[in-house]
């Protein structure tokens, strides 16, 4: 009985040890790629040098190859708003709607949910195009509104 | 005043729905009838368009690349759909559901998820570094020093196709684990229970508990990815730009090239047509094939 419960403990080490290997194996592209990203940001590839000279934007505008790069902050401050505000409309229309989906029924409710997915066939490359017109009249006229 | 209670009930999802058909008729359905109709003009960079009829659609059927590119569409499409559901069945298992300890299954599921946090043209960057044809690269590096090849190879040309497709796989199968584990720590620990009290095996509990009980993730995941592999081309853009010599052009990259780069914004829309065409067909497939119409059941709940 006990020799049993040993070949079954056994089986689960071997089991554990087998998972872990080949989640490792696995999951070494992505940690390499992440390391691949940090030292390649901060050894220069010609001298072998290390420096954190490509960190410069967190601290004043830079000027790297004859390029401007200017400092990081108030990009992220906007990155920040547009994210919040975004994911605040997103779910505010999300919700809603997938409480009508998940436990209300109406007339259509299977073809919109397959619409659903078929919004989603449209390259957005020739969608940009219209949206692009869009945009443009829509501002055109809030344009001139506001003048 | 019964045919009053009647309409308010049938108005009450309304409500609901209301600001999303708004913005999906504004932001898509507008959209899309304006594409269809700039299918039939020779819209272009002068931005006089005139109606040509189906001459946009000729053109489709005459051009000499256009075999070419929907094999290698669907090439695209199929491997590294494979190569997604494949990844993200196989890791969000292992993780999820075999690797007992709390810390190490966190410790995966970070290292996944963080990959979903970077813009694609970072990964578009690192993969050109790596597979880059000089001798110092990761790519080159490695298999110089075990021996695999003589020379440092430019990997961008020998392999564009192989190497474009790997990178889509490998990055969207990233989204794919995470949803999928979700799921999968969604399972109440009773079903395994029952399961091992009834003599199965660990294989067993894995086919016959943990992937039917995932069937809406996965019918998700493989619809919304096929559909994505054929209209998006940002990794290919970014990679190889459809390069060299069309190896790597998909349909939905040859739309835009054409609508963007040559201005032909017709000709370029009936080409997306097209593509939407041809996902819409494979996606109804899917749907049959997953029983779509009976996942979609009507709600128990009376009001």
């Amino acid at each position: 009985m006990s020799n049993k419960i040993i070949i079954q403990n056994n089986r689960a080490v071997v089991r554990g040890f087998v998972v872990n290997i080949l989640l490792i194996l696995l999951t070494a592209p992505v940690i390499y790629f992440f390391y691949w990203l940090f030292t390649t940001s901060i050894v220069n590839s010609m001298t072998g040098n290390i420096s954190f000279k490509n960190w410069g934007f967190l601290f004043k505008e830079m000027n790297l190859d004859s390029i401007i790069i200017p400092i990081i902050w108030p990009t992220l401050w906007f990155t920040i708003k547009f994210a919040v505000l975004v994911t605040l409309l997103d779910t505010m229309i999300a919700v809603p709607a997938a409480y009508a989906f998940s436990r209300l029924n109406f007339k259509g409710k299977t073809v919109l949910m397959k619409g659903l997915f078929f919004f989603n066939a449209f390259p957005s490359a020739t969608i940009m195009i219209a949206i692009f017109f869009l945009l443009v009249n829509l501002r055109g006229n809030f344009i001139i509104a506001y003048d | 005043m019964n045919y009053k209670i009647n309409l308010r009930k049938k108005l009450y999802p309304l409500w609901f729905l209301l600001p999303f058909l708004i913005m999906i008729s504004m932001f898509f359905g507008f959209p899309i009838i304006l594409t269809g109709v700039m299918t039939f003009t020779d819209f272009d960079i002068t931005y006089r368009p005139s109606f040509v009829g189906f001459k946009n659609y000729q053109k489709i059927a005459m051009d000499p690349n256009f075999f070419k590119i929907l094999a290698i569409t669907f090439t695209f499409t199929l491997v590294a759909l494979a190569i997604i559901m494949l990844m993200s069945i196989v890791i969000s298992i292992l993780t999820q559901y075999f690797v007992k300890r709390k810390v190490a299954r966190y410790a995966y599921r970070t290292i996944w998820l963080s990959m979903n946090a970077l813009p694609s043209i970072i990964y578009a960057v690192v993969i050109r570094g790596v597979f880059s044809p000089y001798a110092t690269s990761g790519a080159n590096y490695i298999c110089l020093k075990l021996g695999l090849i003589a020379d440092p190879i430019s990997w961008l040309n020998h392999f564009p196709l192989v190497l474009v497709i790997f990178t889509t796989g490998f990055l969207n199968g990233a989204n794919g684990i995470i949803i999928l584990s979700a799921a999968i720590n969604s399972i109440p620990e009773d079903y395994y229970k029952a399961a091992r009290v009834d003599g199965t095996t660990e294989w067993g509990i894995v086919t016959q508990v943990i992937i039917p009980l995932l069937k809406w993730p996965l019918m998700y995941l493989t619809v919304t990815n096929a559909i994505s592999l054929i209209s998006s081309y940002n990794y290919i853009l970014l990679l190889t730009e459809g390069g060299p010599n069309l190896r790597t052009t998909t349909l939905s990259l040859y739309a835009y090239q054409n609508a963007f780069e040559n201005s032909q914004f017709g000709y370029g829309a009936a080409i997306s047509i097209f593509v939407v065409t041809i996902s819409i067909a494979l996606v109804l497939v899917l749907f049959k094939l997953f029983n779509f119409d009976e996942m979609i059941q009507p709600c128990r709940i009376d009001d």
